[in-house]
């Protein structure tokens, strides 16, 4: 069960829809973890995820390495000053940001697929009309 | 969208310090805000659908995963002994994701995805 919830987190990560937050709901919820020490899990946790999906990704995608450097060197200066203050705050203050991201994230999530959705019926819209248009010629 | 390079990277660390201090805040959701900023950006190549977008966010979450990693363990709140049984089913499952990416429709696991997570989003704030 542990090994299938895992696997499912890390098979949504991949897919970039993002498993990172449901596996430290997991480790929380369902394994007791107290939320700074799910928080370090899942850090690890992400970086085997993450290290197997990028060997894919790089196979079959152009990744911009330069881009990927000066981010990640941003990305490093910030962790920094993201890991003191979370070592700073209390779990339930950490709990409630958690929420408030996942809030974030699912919000995040459906606007994409709302605007995925417009697009096609937009390109639906456009292909009758120029159809209509053939027609009428 | 990748092409053009100069002068961008102010902007470019800034993204990465914007994803890292939630990464090491929270422990996950610096890929979503990665990936939320590079689309406010510089948007979508419509014909990859974002997907070069999160390719690029998996490159960079690696490093900083695992500065943060680093960072938690410094201060004995990463105890390795927990992380060992999830190590075979996080390799096997970002390899299937990576892989699976080109390859389904990702519309329904997204809206159930999105679902579950405001669901447990409002509970967790709720509760405390």
């Amino acid at each position: 069960m542990r090994f299938l919830l895992a696997f499912a987190c890390a098979l949504l990560a991949g897919l970039g829809v993002g498993g990172g937050g449901l596996f430290v709901l997991f480790l929380t919820l369902m394994e007791g973890l107290p939320q700074l020490t799910a928080q370090g899990v899942n850090l690890l946790f992400f970086l085997f995820s993450s290290a197997a999906s990028l060997f894919v990704h790089a196979g079959r995608r152009r990744i911009p390495w330069l881009w990927v450097l000066w981010i990640s060197l941003g990305g490093i200066t910030g962790a920094l000053f993201g890991s003191r203050l979370a070592l700073a705050l209390t779990g339930s203050v950490l709990r409630r940001l958690f929420g408030g991201f996942l809030i974030f994230s699912g919000l995040y999530s459906l606007w994409g697929l709302l605007g995925k959705k417009k697009d096609k019926n937009l390109q639906k819209s456009k292909n009758i009309s120029s159809k209509t248009l053939y027609k009428t010629k | 969208m990748f092409g053009h390079y100069n002068g961008k990277i102010p902007v470019l660390i800034l993204t990465g310090m914007a994803s890292g201090l939630i990464c090491g805040l929270l422990g996950a959701g610096g890929g979503i805000v990665t990936v939320f900023l590079l689309r406010a950006l510089w948007g979508e190549r419509a014909e990859s659908g974002g997907k070069d977008i999160f390719s690029a966010t998996v490159a960079v979450m690696l490093p900083v995963c695992a500065f943060s990693a680093f960072l938690y363990s410094r201060t004995g709140a990463l105890p390795l002994s927990y992380v060992l049984p999830y190590v075979l089913p996080a390799v096997l499952g970002g390899l299937c994701g990576a892989w699976l990416l080109d390859k389904i429709d990702l519309s329904r696991v997204r809206l159930i995805f999105s679902l579950l997570v405001l669901y447990c989003g409002i509970t967790l704030v709720a509760r405390g």
